[in-house]
């Protein structure tokens, strides 16, 4: 075939020249070419290069990557900066590494992949550490800290940009790091309500810039004055708040980008919205609205900042109209992005067995369906995603680890074979992937939710049924019912209202058990968590309403067993620490299953 | 099915086969005319449904030596080896050579775990492979019922080790030490086995449990100790590893008592066990002891049919 062909020609030019080419058609303004034109180059990138040759690919790669991120392709970078760390592996340079591993941590955060991104942050801070290169660990604080604000964790996000200026302590100077982890630090503290906190350190910010590094990032100095308006209005400072709003106007004349104008708009809308300007501010916002339309990657902001003036204004029901807006956008993404991710990981399991021919791509796919059952080429993906999703529900991000272990126990007990046990305790950790879905500001809340709230994070099943919806393996089948139906309810009064009984899929029925008691025992930001005994009563008051019954009872067998096989005491101290000995003690590895 | 008629021709045929007679000669010593001897071999074949020389001999050699022992008596009292269970061969041989190859649908790091890692979509690394090699050694030798193997480990000194690497190793060695009967060696490494806490590894208290009561069962000869151990044995639940080695002891307690039906009764659920374990893999699409089951050609296939080369023997 002429691929075969294509690919021995190419085999010849050096793989640096072929980058530029690729670069060069990505990014034709006229007719953008698609990652997928590339294929044969991704294999290339993976198969073993000289170190000089692998060094200069590398850096065409990565500016490729960045370009393609500017352009909100961060999807389409992906595979370059995956392979791109292949191609790296063996060169000695740590720094080529570590830039390698961040280039994909920025892009994995930037399409909400935050378990994954911070895997890589985490083996750059590893590399950065090794060197004791204590400017370039804080750049990678930085960038964790950045992923947590991605994914809504502000509090900690907070503490890695506090951890840069640790690392910075004996440097006197300006630091670009630093300068950008002040500013961060003031947007996170506002999003926590500290609003004299976030002022200190904009100001701090606004010290540390440079003629320099305000060339490196106009986009930065934007943002910055954005933060000091949102800070100062918060604290009733208009007259300091207006200062930067005219400096906002000046920067977006001067350096124009379309970010910038948004900002520059929402900034000053929020201004005049606090003078009693309602008229102009909202036309101003609806003009902002129009403009982010056509950048996705702006829409989500600004429609939070026009939710907040029209309530502001007293227009409740167009504000609500746009929390629909801003909720679908949510969904769609969401959904969208996960959706993309599982095509990227089968697109390298593809790429890494090293065959271009589609032939042969068929003949693996069709042993892999008569071949005994393994793992689904995507399942670390979506294992990632789930963790991501889940690290906005609690800290950790292990929720869905620990109703995993719980379901696979129950399984057992209830007297399901091993494997089945197996799958469904797999299928179960990802139920709450859809939670990717749910805003943010929602699901951090501490109060009661009230009715349009609790809707959209009702939505969060369907949304999961939707990004696990290409039925390839009977894992993500099982895993589909799972994440549709866990808050289907044994009487029929859960959602999705039309299920009840025996006609809920066993696995969702087991996962409900596992998710309610998981939720009962750990704390949430809207109430105290109960003791292992006192969750098993609460789940008996709802067996044969909310829960399958037998399910309740198979369940507090298997964890009356477990705790008195571990010497746990149940009706003990509440707290994290017992449970999760148990949780171990469930996922240990002892050589079955 | 019909049962198999046996006349005397046939017995005196078999009896030429197995002396390794050409059909030749065998047409020559019973008198019959070669191609009838040919027949007559081949409604023998049918008879005992075999499809060659050499299976009708080993057929006969077989049967022969049975008839052998219920002639002189030598198994008087026992159920014949025809209708011999699995209990029944592990009690004549050991658990691991009645298991065979099934072997490896029992205990830990089986196949069931291999399948289930691959499910999970974890890699067996080198440091796994080599646990997992150790410890399938060690509940080899306790299904063998070598427990010499365990008091060699002990006495040069790999008991502490064995407890860091992997804490139900050396749960499985102390086991062994006291079904060996190396009571004074059991008992130090009992002592390293050490609870499992917050962060750092070691046994349940299950475990830690069954340990004590295996020592009573077995040093004091305890029937309270014998009746636990019995009832963590019964119960279904998480670990079925755990489960896997308590019934394993518990046949060779049994045995140790000469109570033979039980310890039968004990190697026969053990066979049930792998079996389910089997069967479950299978079910799932998983063929554990076999890859592929065409029969393989000769190496040097010709193009003769079977007249065509009885033709040829013929003319010969």
């Amino acid at each position: 075939m002429n691929l075969q062909a294509e690919i021995a020609s190419h085999e010849t030019l050096p793989l640096a020249a072929l980058l530029e080419e690729a670069e060069q058609r990505l990014l034709d303004r006229e007719h953008p070419a698609s990652y997928r034109d590339f294929t044969h180059l991704l294999v290339r990138m993976r198969t073993p290069q000289s170190a000089a040759d692998a060094a200069a690919a590398s850096k065409v790669a990565l500016r490729l990557c960045q370009r393609l991120y500017g352009d909100a392709r961060s999807f389409e970078a992906l595979p370059f900066a995956d392979a791109n760390l292949s191609l790296v592996a063996c060169i000695p340079d740590a720094t080529v590494r570590r830039m390698a591993h961040t280039a994909c941590g920025l892009l994995l955060a930037d399409t909400a992949d935050i378990a994954g991104a911070i895997e890589h942050h985490a083996e750059a801070l590893r590399l950065a550490a090794a060197d004791d290169d204590h400017v370039a660990m804080s750049r990678v604080w930085n960038n964790i800290g950045l992923t947590f604000c991605v994914s809504g964790n502000f509090s900690l996000a907070a503490s890695c940009f506090r951890r840069v200026f640790a690392l910075l302590n004996s440097e006197s100077a300006p630091v670009f790091s630093r300068y950008t982890s002040y500013n961060n630090l003031a947007n996170c503290l506002y999003h926590l309500d500290e609003i004299t906190e976030g002022i200190h350190f904009a100001r701090k910010a606004l010290g540390e810039m440079t003629p320099e590094f305000f060339r490196q990032d106009p986009h930065g100095a934007v943002l910055l004055h954005r933060n000091c308006v949102k800070l100062y209005l918060a604290a009733g400072n208009t007259q300091q708040a207006k200062v930067h709003v005219e400096q906002l106007q000046k920067l977006v004349e001067n350096t124009p980008s379309p970010r910038g104008a948004i900002a520059a708009a929402t900034s000053q809308a929020a201004y005049e919205m606090m003078m009693g300007e309602h008229d102009i501010g909202l036309t101003r916002l609806d003009q902002a609205l129009v403009q982010a339309r056509a950048l996705p990657a702006t829409l989500r902001d600004t429609l939070a900042v026009v939710i907040r003036a029209e309530e502001q204004a007293g227009f409740p029901a167009h504000a609500l109209i746009r929390l629909n807006e801003l909720s679908e956008h949510i969904f769609r993404t969401a959904i969208g992005q996960i959706r993309r991710h599982v095509e990227l990981a089968e697109l390298k399991a593809v790429a890494t067995t090293e065959l271009s021919h589609p032939l042969e791509q068929a003949k693996v796919r069709l042993i892999s369906h008569l071949s005994p059952p393994s793992a689904p080429p995507e399942w670390k993906t979506l294992q990632r995603l789930a963790v991501s999703a889940a690290v906005r529900i609690d800290g950790t991000g292990l929720h869905g680890m620990r109703v995993g272990a719980l379901t696979r126990a129950l399984a057992l007990q209830y007297g399901l074979p091993p494997i089945q046990a197996l799958e469904y305790g797999l299928a179960a950790q990802i139920h709450d992937i859809g939670m990717a879905s749910v805003p943010e500001a929602i699901v951090m809340q501490a109060r009661d939710l009230n009715d349009v709230e609790r809707s959209l994070v009702r939505k969060h099943t369907v949304a999961g049924a939707e990004m696990l919806s290409d039925e390839r393996s009977p894992r993500i089948l099982i895993a589909r019912d799972v994440a549709k139906f866990h808050h289907a309810h044994w009487d029929g009064s859960g959602h999705p209202g039309n299920v009840a009984r025996e006609s809920i899929p066993l696995a969702a029925r087991m996962c409900a058990v596992a998710d309610v008691y998981d939720t009962l025992v750990t704390d949430r930001p809207y109430r105290k968590a109960r003791s292992m005994a006192d969750a098993l009563l609460e789940l008996n008051r709802v067996a044969g309403s909310q829960l399958d019954p037998s399910l309740v009872k198979s369940f507090e067998l298997m964890i009356k067993r477990e705790a008195a096989n571990e010497g746990i005491d149940p009706s003990a101290e509440v707290g994290l620490d017992s449970f999760q000995q148990l949780i171990t003690a469930l996922t240990e590895d002892r050589g079955f299953l | 099915m019909k049962q198999l008629m046996i006349n005397d021709k046939d017995v005196k045929m078999l009896e030429l086969l197995a002396k390794g007679a050409s059909s030749k000669e065998m047409a020559r010593d019973l008198g019959f005319r070669e191609g009838t001897m040919r027949v007559y071999l081949h409604n023998l074949y049918r008879k005992l449904g075999v499809k060659s020389k050499t299976s009708a001999v080993s057929w006969y050699l077989a049967t022969a030596k049975r008839s052998m022992q219920e002639s002189s008596g030598e198994d008087s009292g026992q159920q014949s080896l025809v209708e011999e269970s699995f209990g029944d061969m592990a009690m004549r041989t050991s658990l691991l050579a009645s298991l065979g190859v099934m072997k490896i649908f029992f205990g830990a790091f089986g196949r069931m775990w291999e399948v289930a890692t691959r499910l999970k979509g974890e890699a067996i690394d080198d440091a796994t492979e080599q646990q997992r090699r150790n410890s399938r050694l060690l509940w080899e030798a306790m299904l063998a019922g070598d427990f010499g193997y365990a008091k060699r480990l002990a006495d040069r000194g790999l008991a502490g080790k064995l407890f860091i690497d992997s804490p139900p190793d050396c749960l499985l060695l102390a086991m062994m030490l006291l079904l060996g009967g190396y009571s004074l060696t059991a008992d130090k490494v009992i002592v390293l086995l050490k609870r499992r806490e917050k962060g750092r590894l070691g046994v349940s208290a299950a475990e830690h449990r069954m340990i004590r009561l295996l020592r009573d069962a077995v040093n004091d000869e305890s029937d309270e100790a014998l009746t636990c151990l019995y009832g963590m044995a019964e119960e279904s639940g998480s670990q079925q590893v755990f489960r896997h080695a308590v019934m394993a002891a518990l046949h060779y307690v049994y045995k140790q008592r000469h109570d033979h039906e039980r310890a039968v009764g004990v190697a026969n659920a053990i066979w049930a066990e792998a079996e389910g374990v089997r069967q479950h893999l299978q079910a799932m699409g998983e063929k554990p002891l076999y890859k592929d089951a065409s029969l393989p050609a000769p190496k040097v296939k010709t193009g003769l049919d079977v007249r065509a080369y009885l033709e040829k023997l013929e003319h010969a």
